[in-house]
């Protein structure tokens, strides 16, 4: 064997390993009795605008797809290939959200957990056991298994990761062709220096969140009289 | 859930079916399907939408656009309600 035709075969096996690892958490369940095990995941939790977009991936068996991983980790053109290939495998998937104002109005965290409680509602099959981001969900009545990182750590949060991160992105790039001030397709609402600047010379819109510290210093910055 | 839609007309009777709300997102036309759910026995609200209802309301839609705003962009979304969850999906279809 030459030594190019080991390396790709020890890589091949890496990934393979990972992958195993990446399932034992449902593995687990599954082993538990539980035959329908979901995973949740948020995303747009940071930005500074748009909706925080939670998903839920629903499996019998495991997904075992070739780069799945945290959705911030996967290249952004195989994440949308990878997003096929899971609402393909899944038995059930949905994406629930909360809007900027429900996002002002709640705060961030409980936004994103109103967001999951969405997807869930939306599912077709719902699961007998959830796997979470370190969150609990207090509506959902079966067991759950918080897991910190578990986007990295488990395969069906980071299926759902990936799936609402493909959600969100493609809402931001929409957004973007309605107002076009300030780079949403760019940055997709994360606070890049050039989201900072056209926050700057703009100041906020609707789709801010008003009760951001950088989006309630852009706002006083432009109109100093406003204080509440 | 007001998510900053300034709503038109409620209930609009078009011939073929009804429309359950027309609003205005900024400069998009909203055409608003609302279902409700009390149990999940037959599923979540959103799939009771299916693909004969919205057939139904683009077909609608279209008739009713060309006579109030024959160049507006149209967008459809779903608004559940399932159990007590209000969930509103933008552009669901």
């Amino acid at each position: 064997m030459t030594p190019k035709q080991r390396k790709s075969k020890t890589a091949y096996e890496r990934e393979r390993r990972r992958l195993h690892r990446l399932h034992r958490f449902e593995e687990a369940a599954r082993a538990k009795g539980f035959r329908l095990v979901g995973g949740i995941d948020e995303v747009g939790r940071g930005p500074l605008a748009g909706p925080v977009i939670a998903a839920c991936v629903v499996a019998t068996q495991p997904l075992f797809i070739r780069g799945l991983n945290d959705s911030k980790q996967v290249r952004p053109e195989l994440r949308a290939e990878i997003a096929e290939i899971i609402k393909l495998r899944a038995v059930a998937w949905a994406v629930g959200s909360a809007c900027v104002a429900e996002i002002d109005r709640l705060n961030i965290y409980w936004a994103s957990v109103l967001a999951m409680e969405r997807a869930i509602a939306s599912l077709g099959a719902a699961p007998e056991y959830l796997i979470t981001d370190a969150v609990r969900i207090r509506s959902f009545a079966g067991p759950q298994e918080p897991l910190i990182h578990g986007d990295a750590r488990c395969a069906l949060v980071a299926a759902a990761s990936i799936i609402a991160k493909v959600h969100r992105d493609a809402l931001m790039v929409e957004l973007d062709l309605v107002d076009s001030r300030y780079g949403y397709a760019l940055h997709k609402g994360y606070a890049t220096p050039y989201h900072l600047e056209a926050l700057r010379v703009h100041g906020p819109s609707i789709h801010h969140r008003a009760n951001w510290a950088r989006v309630r210093d852009a706002q006083l910055a432009l109109d100093p009289s406003w204080i509440e | 859930m007001a998510c900053g839609y300034r709503v038109l007309a409620r209930n609009v009777r078009v011939p073929g079916g009804e429309i359950d709300a027309v609003c205005l997102d900024g400069p998009t036309l909203v055409i608003v399907e609302v279902k409700r759910r009390d149990s999940r026995k037959f599923g979540p609200a959103l799939h009771a939408v299916d693909a004969r209802k919205r057939a139904t309301l683009r077909r609608i839609a279209a008739d009713y656009a060309q006579i109030v705003a024959p160049t507006a962009k149209i967008r459809f979304d779903v608004v559940t309600l399932d159990g007590k969850l209000l969930s509103l999906h933008r552009n669901a279809f």
